[in-house]
């Protein structure tokens, strides 16, 4: 059974306070980022584990400049240095029905953890462990009964049934020796 | 200080002769190495290398804009999972469909 979209979900990362009139910068975690941390939108403020607060505490975006990958942004409920330091590495949420919904041939990253992996012709290979994200492309750890073996995502990966939970690949001969 | 362009650039040799050979047979197989000091040649292209970073080996599939640079930069020894672990965040992969199953039956 495919895992349910959570409630909310992650979009960035508080990193630092920046400057003396609360601003603050934002690592993204998301594939929207100009989106989502755009004047005008709002986030919901996250614990520093990535779990909502139990308050839930809305943060309205005022303005947002690009900086070093990421970006500097001044929410309207915090408006000092003191405020700002308090924020540092607690996460920044969104409600799923305001992003960009999943399309039929896309999958959260997130979801690919824990699913089987299967050659083509069904024999089992193991159980995804880890996904990382190497320079050349997403990758796969896949645990098997004698250790675990990496497997690009690109090329290799031939399906993704997220309702049963299957990965299907076509490895070249000698990637999973 | 650049390496002597006299000697060319650094390859493994038995790495070298691995290529060599599965190009002369214009075979297709993962090659495990750790040679991470290996400069990536044009006879490289579209191999696929696992190249150990002192814990596994990371599969680099090879790419014309790889060549020159080293086996070992495309196999960083410390993998990171992210800041997020296993909780919900808003990134995507393409999830490609199983191709449709031949229908049986019939002419």
């Amino acid at each position: 059974m495919a895992i349910p979209t959570p409630e909310l979900i992650i979009v960035g990362r508080v990193r630092k306070a920046h400057g003396i009139r609360g601003d603050l910068v934002v690592e993204p975690i998301t594939d929207e980022p100009d989106a989502v941390f755009a004047p005008g939108r709002r986030v919901i403020a996250g614990t520093v584990t990535g779990d909502p607060s139990k308050e839930r505490p809305e943060l309205h975006i005022e303005q947002a400049a690009p900086f070093k990958g990421g970006f500097i942004v001044h929410f309207a409920e915090i408006t000092d240095r003191a405020v700002a330091d308090t924020w540092r590495e607690r996460f920044l949420l969104v409600p799923a029905d305001e992003l960009e919904p999943l399309g039929d041939d896309e999958v959260y990253v997130h979801e690919l953890s824990g699913m089987r992996v299967e050659l083509e012709s069904g024999e089992p290979v193991g159980t995804v462990a880890g996904v990382y994200e190497l320079p050349q492309g997403l990758t796969l750890e896949v645990a098997r009964d004698n250790g675990s073996v990496l497997v690009p995502y690109e090329r290799i990966v031939t399906s993704v049934d997220r309702e049963q939970r299957v990965i299907r690949i076509a490895p070249p001969h000698g990637l999973l020796d | 200080m650049g390496r002597s362009v006299k000697k060319g650039p650094f390859v493994q040799e038995a790495l070298s002769k691995k290529v060599d050979a599965l190009n002369a047979k214009n075979e297709k197989r993962v090659i495990k190495t750790w040679s991470r000091a290996s400069t990536v040649l044009p006879e490289f292209v579209g191999h696929t290398f696992a190249v150990h970073n002192g814990n596994k080996f990371i599969p680099v599939y090879v790419t014309e804009n790889m060549v020159g640079h080293k086996l070992g930069e495309f196999a960083p020894t410390r993998l990171f999972r992210g800041h997020t672990g296993a909780k919900a965040a808003d990134k995507k992969a393409p999830a490609p469909a199983a191709a449709a199953a031949p229908a049986r039956g019939g002419k």
